[in-house]
């Protein structure tokens, strides 16, 4: 501890008005509380160690997720899309590589998935590489763009017994349903879309059970086919990841606050988002 | 320092030369590790290309493309040995498909795992260069660092009820797995194989495994360098199918394959 010396011995009389440099004068009487602290006012041999500077005081990694089931129906959130309208979203098709369109990818509107988005924190001037891992899993609707003659595929909706009318692999115009374009799930950090990776969304191909109805299991198609889907993967964003993100302008690899989400575009009249999680890490 | 405006002595918030001098190792890494309440994570480590990880689709994109290619069976391609057949020395030539043209790259019909790529491209695979010894001492070497891969593709194989091509039976994969060139020779990692047979409609199939120097010295004992990790895939299938039948195939799309190495013990 400094010694402690009054730099401006005089007294205020009671009854007289101290000025304000008098005042300030006062104030200042220790040096230390002026900000005039230096090593000297530390323990003699004081060193700051490692465990003084609390681990974690960076966030370098963080995970979210939600088991909760919410829906996305697509006639309220993609509504351009809906029963009649004249815009198909057709990017991509199943059945031959051949039949594609390479139109649609990023001219449809996402809407991100609750539980699947988070904020990065990357503590670093430049980050190595952050890693994204998720896992989404959901339920399929069937595709809301219905045909017109509904005596020969039906409307499917769900029955009050919490069913799907119709068996969406028939033998009237809807038995190229497989092959009927939906949607995607997309990842998107800072905004923008990755362009590769998305995955494909497609319509029910099952008479299908909602997960409330505990009643009846799930039916198939004649396929054999399961409604139920999941996306998982650890995707590494390192430099030259960012390099070839087409649209990319903020760098997560940059020190700052960053975002990701997985986000969902599709046609089907709803998708249930069940299990799911995203985690990210950053790594010098 | 700013000035500050009152009259504050603000030398004294200057750093001086014995503050650093008693920090003890307050690098920025030291700073980053761990995080209170999260996940602690190991300093990170790189590797040497600087490249960890590659995205790609098929065909014209965003496309798919058709992958029919059996597995590797037999000490030749033309005898018979229980699948899988990664040991080159057992089976007498590599896993991987050498039926023109651009083997094993992208979508083709020959026997033997193929690289996932668009347009059989050498360039675009879902290659990752690792360039990493194994046997020299080195970090790796050393077993203190080691490669989490993680693949993943779109996969299609629809049944729609027609016996015509491209639509495979259902039983017959397709398997997924990470594959490592080890001294110009391709191993597939046995336990990250993962198979998925039944109907797949633009699912999402992946693969997993961890890799270390032990690892590599298992598939190639003594050997010199893992020189690229890749994302394979083949069909399950005996190369005398029954005429007629549907050849067992995958429609593949969007896909990824990330290396992620980390340091295993304190350095």
């Amino acid at each position: 501890m400094a010694t402690i010396t009054d730099p401006s011995p005089l007294n205020m009389d009671s009854g007289e008005v101290a000025t304000a440099e008098n005042a300030g004068q006062k104030t200042e009487l220790l040096q230390e509380s002026a900000g005039e602290l230096d090593m000297a006012n530390l323990q003699l041999g004081f060193e700051f160690r490692q465990h003084h500077i609390q681990r974690g005081t960076f966030t370098r990694g963080r995970a979210s997720g939600a088991t909760a089931n919410v829906d996305f129906i697509g006639d309220l959130l993609f509504p351009n899309y809906g029963r009649g309208a004249v815009w198909e979203f057709n990017a991509y098709t199943y059945e031959n590589a051949a039949n594609e369109s390479v139109n649609g990818v990023d001219e449809v509107p996402y809407a991100p998935i609750p539980g699947m988005c988070e904020t990065m924190e990357n503590p670093y001037e430049q980050a190595a590489r952050v890693r994204i891992t998720w896992c989404v899993s959901y339920f399929l609707g069937a595709g809301v763009l219905g045909e017109e003659d509904l005596s020969q595929d039906g409307e499917r909706r769900w029955t009050n017994a919490g069913n799907l009318a119709n068996d969406p692999v028939g033998t009237g115009a809807r038995a190229q349903v497989p092959f009927q374009a939906t949607g995607a799930l997309r990842l998107f950090v800072n905004g923008v879309g990755h362009p590769f990776l998305f995955k494909r969304v497609r319509s029910a191909m099952s008479g299908g059970v909602p997960s409330t109805d505990y009643q009846n299991s799930e039916t198939q198609s004649v396929a054999g086919y399961s409604d139920f889907q999941f996306w998982e993967f650890s995707a590494v964003i390192d430099a030259t990841q960012v390099a070839a993100w087409t649209g990319l302008t903020k760098d997560p690899l940059e020190f700052g606050t960053h975002t990701v989400s997985i986000r969902c575009f599709h046609t089907n009249r709803v998708i249930r988002f069940k299990t799911r999680y995203i985690e990210w890490t950053y790594v010098k | 320092m700013p000035n500050d405006q009152d009259s504050f002595n603000n030398q004294s918030l200057q750093d001086p030369v014995d503050l650093v001098a008693r920090m003890n190792a307050l690098t920025e890494e030291d700073l980053g590790r761990g995080a209170v309440g999260h996940r602690h994570v190991p300093q990170g480590w790189k590797l040497p290309t600087g490249v960890h990880s590659k995205f790609g689709s098929h065909g014209v994109f965003p496309g798919q493309e058709l992958y029919a290619n059996p597995a590797p069976e037999g000490t030749s391609p033309t005898s018979g040995l229980p699948f899988p057949a990664w040991d080159p020395v057992a089976y007498g030539g590599t896993i991987m498909d050498i039926v023109a043209p651009n083997p094993p790259y992208g979508a083709g019909t020959g026997q033997g795992w193929r690289i996932l790529s668009p347009n059989n491209s050498t360039v675009d695979a879902a290659v990752v260069q690792a360039q990493l010894n194994y046997n020299d001492g080195s970090v790796f070497a050393l077993g203190g660092g080691s490669l989490d891969i993680s693949c993943w593709t779109e996969a299609t194989n629809g049944w729609d009820g027609s016996t015509a091509d491209p639509v495979s039976p259902l039983a017959f994969g397709p398997i997924l797995a990470v594959a490592l060139r080890i001294d110009d020779e391709w191993y597939v990692v046995p336990d990250s194989m993962a198979m998925y047979s039944g109907t797949l409609w633009g699912d999402s199939v992946h693969a997993r495994c961890r890799v270390t120097a032990a690892l590599c010295n298992t598939l190639a004992p003594g050997g010199v360098q893992l020189e690229d990790i890749a994302m394979v895939v083949c069909m399950r299938r005996k190369t005398d199918f029954s005429d007629g039948s549907q050849v067992p195939a995958i429609f593949l799309g969007n896909w990824g394959i990330s290396v992620d190495p980390f340091l295993s013990v304190e350095q």
